[in-house]
């Protein structure tokens, strides 16, 4: 049973790495603007034409 | 990709069904169309647009939205000279390594996915442009350049030359470019929910009673891991309800952060102490549940418009520069008295001077609410903040920017001043009220218990804090208020914050600006007095005002239309502050001002006169046109609110104003800025509450001392002086159900208020007999919680929807 407190400290590791991610994205400034992302990106996958003229 | 072509494809179709729909940016053509690859334009500026974006293979701007452009046949042309002065320059620059430059530029033109497209795609039309990147929100461009490749101004022209013209302004100069955004907040949000979903897991044991069976090794083992968990949120995600606790007591003022700060104080000292006497498993599950859903109303009822400024003064409102009589130009912070400035047409006067030469036709409309423009001569005095209209004027400047008539109005007290405070009246009043009642009852508790049983008193009295927290009543305003705000902006009328919809629920004045608030600021109704006119003389009368920059001429001749080709006006001439005059088929005809007319027209209305062959005819007379559904939307004012208008224009149409008014003794002409803020005042000392209407500088101080403040705007492009809320025109109509929805949902706070107490009877009738455990309190404060912001949600949404407000952003 005693597995179980190693087991949970990991899974509290795990859980922290992901706050650190959130940490990360925060401060890389990925909340800072909710709207424009979303309109970008049905942007850049559009197959792009060369200069025409 | 098959969605794109179709697009493409009805894009097409759409315009060979209505040939006469400009390409770019959908205005009709007119006679004017300027056909480019098969296809209409509006004016040349909208050609030349789609020429830049096509030749650079940019195509697809056209596919993305439809109609995306705009029309550029209003603009007029202007001289980015000034950038070139690098101290001018690199003010308005962010960052600067080497020759690599980041520049922000605020763009109110973006208004869709094109948009940022296009904007995105800046380095295809120039080698120098490294990168672009757009703030959809607060419709801002970042752009990173090379300077030795392109220069700012080079730059800026570019932008300027498709159609998205930066408004570079006087405070730009003086701004730094931090972003505004709110990070500390979503860290204390994330840091709370992690910990709140983690203590949860450990506490299960504690939930399911399994503690009774398993050793007390994992008790404690998952207490001291609920403790190490709960110290970032007591340390870090609550600090803010701390601080203002502190700050409210300081002042006096016992705010609703006061109760909270207490509950949470006693939910982590009482844990703290069971978890290290092992004497049980303590409540930090509840207290990281109620520091997560207390931020999560908070950042609710941060979501604010960020393209939107209600903090805006004069710096706002004036460019960042002047030009010299020299042709230099020159920062306006830099003039001083004594210089001689060039003005042009459409220019804004940056400070007080005299003038020297040119034919001033100065348009105070925005800054004093006189509506006609005002003719000045030589030797005369102009005042900062009015528009030039017509040719090219020479000023010698008497005063410096800050010192001018205008700009000394931001001097006065009410501008200063902030006593309209961001929080909450109604919580304020709540939280105090709130407070004494549970210190009251947490005491009672005390005293009780340790009369009886004083093993237990301690238990009981911090039971009593800890339940009665007011994380629901704490709740109730945020999200009531905040859905309040979303609503009236996906409806055209923007709020401050949730604390003026307070304030608007209980005004009782209303005070009503005329020129550009109840009037169409440049428009008005043209009616015709006098012999009536042939189609001929129609024509001759359009064709001469069209070689006249005077708005007056300008506006007659929008009103009589575009004239046939073949009329050919000979011997034009224009006599400043008198009138035009022009022979056209062999007939002498004068448009003017001539003082000797055969009817007297009302005096107070603006007029033109017509004089054919030397023979009077008649005049055209200029009504202010006032705003669509004004009438209506003052009807729909509940009686009691008594009326006001204040204008700063001489008395007109009477009558009418009047009837509308519901007095003639409200009715208040020739006030001056100063003498509006003083009217304010003297109703606010009369113990009412005014709600203040108006639209230009010299309402500034009226809007700002007023308990709310709306300003009128006809596009949320514009300046707009400081205010509580900005309404866009075509809402005017809603005012009414504006102040009602505000009143409603206020009754709906105090209804979720009843709510929430409900749930602390309940939640305390437990801790008053010292029984509260953590898992009643675990499921008691979610609960209260949850239910506050469900109601909140629904009786929001229904009274919007019985209200006629749309629910969902159709603006954008």
């Amino acid at each position: 049973m005693e597995v179980l407190i190693l087991l949970i400290a990991l899974s509290l590791l795990i859980a922290l790495g992901f706050l650190g991610a959130f940490i990360w994205a925060t401060r890389s400034g990925q909340y800072d603007d909710d709207e424009t992302p979303a309109m970008r990106m049905l942007h850049e996958n559009h197959p792009q034409k060369a200069k025409t003229e | 990709m098959d969605q794109v072509n179709s697009g493409a494809l009805s894009e097409e179709t759409l315009v060979m069904e209505q040939p006469d729909i400009c390409y770019h940016c959908g205005e009709p053509c007119g006679h004017e169309a300027v056909v480019t690859d098969d296809r209409d334009f509006c004016c040349q500026g909208c050609s030349t647009v789609y020429q830049i974006i096509t030749r650079n293979g940019l195509d697809d701007f056209y596919t993305l939205a439809e109609k995306p452009g705009f029309s550029l046949s209003q603009t007029s042309k202007l001289d980015y000279s000034w950038l070139d002065d690098p101290e001018t320059r690199d003010q308005l620059i962010a960052f600067r390594q080497g020759t690599t430059v980041r520049v922000l530029f605020e763009l109110p033109q973006i208004h869709c996915a094109s948009c940022v497209w296009l904007l995105e795609k800046l380095y295809r039309l120039n080698d120098g442009i490294r990168q672009s990147r757009v703030n959809f929100n607060r419709r801002e461009l970042s752009v990173v350049f090379e300077e030795d490749q392109i220069s700012f101004r080079e730059l800026v022209e570019l932008l300027d030359h498709i159609g998205y013209r930066p408004a570079i302004r006087l405070a730009d100069l003086d701004r730094d470019h931090a972003p505004a955004v709110n990070r500390r907040l979503i860290y204390q949000l994330g840091v709370a929910g992690f910990a709140f979903g983690n203590i949860m897991l450990f506490s299960f044991p504690e939930y399911l009673g399994l503690n009774s069976i398993r050793e007390s090794l994992f008790s404690r083992y998952f207490g001291y891991l609920n403790l190490a968990l709960a110290l970032p949120v007591f340390l870090f995600s609550a600090t803010d309800y701390f601080r203002s606790a502190i700050a409210g007591i300081r002042i006096r003022e016992i705010n609703m952060d006061v109760p909270i700060s207490l509950g949470i104080l006693a939910l982590f000292i009482r844990s703290t102490v069971e978890v290290w006497t092992a004497t049980g498993a303590g409540y930090f599950d509840s207290l990281a549940g109620l520091v997560f859903f207390l931020l999560i109303g908070k950042w609710f009822q941060q979501k604010s418009f960020d393209r939107l400024s209600f903090e805006r003064d004069y710096k706002s409102y004036f460019p960042v520069s002047a030009t010299l009589e020299d042709g230099t130009t020159r920062s306006l912070n830099q003039l001083v008295p004594g210089d001689r400035i060039l003005v042009r047409n459409q220019e804004l006067i940056p400070a007080d001077g005299v003038l020297l030469e040119g034919d001033a036709m100065i348009d105070y409309s925005f800054v004093s609410g006189e509506s006609a423009p005002v003719a000045i001569q030589p030797g005369e005095k102009v005042y900062a903040g009015g528009r030039q209209t017509g040719g090219r004027l020479l000023l010698h400047l008497s005063h410096t920017v800050k010192q001018s008539y205008l700009t000394q109005l931001w001097n006065e007290q009410s501008f200063h001043s902030d006593e309209k405070g961001r929080a909450s009246r109604i919580a304020r009043v709540m939280g105090g009220h709130f407070t004494w009642i549970i210190l009251s009852l947490a005491f009672g508790t005390l005293a009780y218990w340790l009369a009886v049983d004083p093993d237990k008193a301690i238990h009981a009295f911090s039971s009593v804090l800890i339940i009665a927290c007011p994380c629901a009543l704490a709740l109730a305003v945020p999200f009531i208020m905040g859905n309040g705000v979303r609503i009236l902006g996906n409806n055209g009328a923007y709020v401050r914050g949730p604390q003026v919809i307070e304030s608007l629920a209980t005004t009782d004045v209303l005070v009503l600006d005329k020129t550009g608030t109840i009037t169409y600021a440049d428009q008005s109704d043209i009616q015709w007095q006098g012999e009536p006119l042939s189609g001929d003389q129609k024509n001759a009368i359009a064709a001469i005002c069209r070689q006249s920059i005077h708005p007056l001429s300008q506006s007659l001749s929008a009103h009589l239309g575009i004239p046939p080709r073949s009329i050919t006006v000979h011997d034009f001439h224009e006599i400043p502050g008198q009138g035009l005059h022009a022979t056209v088929q062999d007939q002498d005809y004068a448009i003017g001002r001539f003082g000797d007319t055969g009817v007297a027209p009302e005096t107070d209305i603006t007029s033109v006169e017509v004089h054919v062959n030397h023979t009077y005819v008649g005049s055209f007379l200029f009504q202010p046109r006032y705003r669509q559904g004004l009438v209506d939307a003052l009807a729909n004012m509940p009686d009691h609110m008594t009326r006001h208008l204040v204008s700063g224009d001489r008395p007109v149409d009477q009558a009418f104003l009047s009837d509308l008014i519901g007095s003639s003794d409200h009715l208040h002409f020739r006030q001056l800025p100063a003498d509006k803020l003083k009217f304010v005042q003297e109703q606010q000392s009369n113990k009412h509450r005014v709600l203040m209407i108006g639209d230009g500088l010299n309402d500034a101080g009226a809007l700002k001392q007023s308990d709310v403040g709306v300003v009128i705007t006809e596009s949320l492009n514009n300046f707009t002086p400081a205010s509580d809320m900005i309404l866009s025109a075509r809402s005017f109509i809603l005012l009414p159900a504006v102040r009602k929805l505000a009143q409603r949902l206020v009754s709906h706070v105090y209804l979720a208020y009843g709510l929430a107490f409900l749930y602390n009877v309940v939640g305390l009738s437990f801790a008053i007999r010292g029984d509260l455990s953590p898992i009643i309190a675990a499921i008691l404060m979610p609960l209260s919680s949850l239910s506050v912001v469900i109601y909140a949600w629904i009786a929001s949404h229904l009274e919007s929807k019985r209200l006629g407000f749309s629910i969902h952003d159709h603006d954008q």
